[in-house]
């Protein structure tokens, strides 16, 4: 498999984006050269220089340590929606297939009704309603991703509930508890990965979209959306506000979705194969 | 020892207005400890959906599969453990009826586990026992599936079905799929594995042939119903209803 990936050119591309913007995230302390709270009305929009590598903002703010910590706050409210939304996918997914006709119903129709709702209505209802802040977003973020999430695990288990190895493992024994955490889970992991993958560059967006709209976290904070907004004030005057965290947003984005679709390409072309 | 009494099963079908498919119809025989027994019938006889009724995969409609005279099948009755540790099924595709990411050993492994009490090294001892039974190398117990040859698959799944000690072996068209030389060779290790251990088998087929090679009975079925029930020496002039007669008409005359 990982030999697989290291000769897919898009899996290798999506792979550095995503590896560099995580060290980056990790490193911040390290890499950015200035504290990215610390203002300096003296600095008002100044020019790009050897302090200060993309200038300064409007309130004299370091852009480019704000970039460089902005991965650390995209990354840590994405990666927890993720973590939650998975562990929701996962235990409700398989719960609906295997815990009987009435309890994959009842999921089904609850599940379809929050997907009927737009995430980003409700997103923005849950917020309006709860205030913002890191815990309130991902709560919203989360009621409004985890039935897409339980949908698609539902779907996998379908498929692989129906295959062969699954009765031979009920007359091996397994109760429903072995079969879904020794068999079934561990055949859908390779597709639920992808939707991992794909599932942090929506959230990044998300999380972008709340911070543009002034529903993201505290005012102050360098997370990209939040610039993004920032800078939209000053669009005519200095647009390059506007393209750094924009850019970030993308190819941070970008290079998830193309390592989650490449690995997809991969895991699909490998069952044809076998 | 077992005892099938009766059974009905109707599937409900959608789309043209909701209407019943009968797959078995009243189906009722008796099966002795130690028999070799073969269910033959072309596709759609029901001869697989009664092999899923007995291995308690699928419910019946209506009728009762009992064992030793008195005592039910029924999973939800007497629990999985007990069933699987008396009845085991080996499915027609071996492939796709071994999990990808199961190496051999866990896969031989598993029914061990869940439901024998072994401790750690006599499960490897047995497993390795299983293994030298089926003529299998010890080099694949740490290969996955699809390392594995489609004759070494089968012989992996029907290692798993022997792992349980089970009284009853079912085979549900366990050699389609396999070229002549491997289905010969698996034939006679069912053969060997029948009369080492002694346990009763049910062997499900569609060809006629096969079915005369192996088992001492024979039960005909056509449309959900058994049709005859006979006890054969090996040649095809035990069978006396006509569609038993058509179907050892259309096996394949033997070069003299």
């Amino acid at each position: 498999m990982a030999i697989r990936i290291l000769k897919n050119p898009q899996a290798v591309i999506g792979l550095v984006i995503t590896l560099f913007v995580l060290s980056v995230a990790v490193f911040a302390p390290i890499l950015a050269p200035n504290d990215p709270e610390q203002v300096n009305i003296m600095l008002k929009f100044g020019s790009p220089s050897e302090q200060y590598p993309f200038g300064n903002d409007a309130l004299g703010r370091c852009i480019f340590s704000r970039l460089i910590y902005g991965a650390r706050y995209s990354m840590a409210v994405s990666l927890p929606i993720l973590i939650i939304l998975s562990a929701i996918g996962l235990f409700l997914g398989t719960l609906s297939v295997c815990g009987g006709k009435r309890i994959n119903a009842i999921l089904d129709y609850i599940c379809n009704t929050f997907i009927a709702l737009p995430q980003l209505m409700v997103g923005i209802a849950l917020i309006g309603m709860l205030g913002s802040g890191f815990v309130n977003i991902v709560i919203a973020i989360v009621i409004g991703m985890w039935a897409w999430f339980t949908k698609m695990v539902r779907a996998y288990s379908q498929v692989e509930m129906g295959k062969d190895y699954i009765l031979a493992a009920r007359i091996s024994g397994c109760g429903k508890m072995k079969l879904v955490f020794k068999h079934l889970i561990p055949n859908i992991l390779p597709q639920f990965l992808v939707f991992f993958s794909t599932g942090i560059a929506t959230s990044i967006l998300m999380v972008s979209i709340f911070a543009f709209l002034g529903l993201g976290l505290p005012a102050g904070t360098p997370e990209w959306g939040a610039m993004l907004k920032d800078a939209s004030t000053h669009i005519y005057n200095h647009p390059e506000m506007l393209v750094y965290p924009g850019v970030c947003i993308l190819v941070t984005s970008a290079g998830f979705v193309l390592f989650g679709e490449a690995v997809r390409d991969i895991l699909m072309s490998g069952e044809d194969a076998l | 020892m077992l005892s099938i009494q009766n059974i009905t099963k109707t599937f409900s079908v959608r789309g043209g207005g909701a209407k019943n498919m009968t797959a078995l119809n009243g189906v009722s025989f008796d099966i002795a400890k130690g028999e070799f027994c073969a269910i033959v019938g072309e596709s759609g006889s029901g001869k697989s959906t009664l092999s899923r009724i007995i291995a308690g995969l699928i419910p019946q409609t209506s009728g009762s599969v009992l064992w030793n005279g008195n005592e039910s099948l029924d999973p939800k009755v007497i629990g999985l453990k007990k069933l699987y540790k008396r009845i085991q099924l080996v499915l027609q595709d071996a492939k796709s009826s071994l999990d990808p990411h199961f190496t051999v050993y866990k896969s031989i492994a598993e029914p061990l586990r869940n439901l024998s009490e072994v401790s750690k090294k006599d499960e490897k001892k047995r497993v390795l026992e299983l293994l030298r039974q089926m003529d299998l190398p010890e080099e694949i117990l740490k290969r996955k599936p699809h390392e594995l040859s489609g004759g070494q698959q089968k012989r992996v799944c029907i290692a798993r079905a022997l792992a349980a000690d089970p009284e009853l072996l079912i085979f549900d068209e366990a050699i389609s799929g396999l070229d002549v030389i491997l289905r010969k060779s698996i034939l006679d290790l069912l053969k060997q594995i029948h009369r080492t251990r002694g346990c009763t088998m049910l062997f499900i087929t569609h060809d006629m042939d096969v079915a005369l090679y192996m088992a001492s009975r024979i039960i005909v079925m056509k449309d959900g119903e058994v049709v005859e029930d006979t006890l054969c020496g090996g040649d095809a002039s035990c069978l006396s209803h006509p569609y038993s007669k058509l179907l050892a008409a259309a096996m394949l005359p033997k070069n003299e």
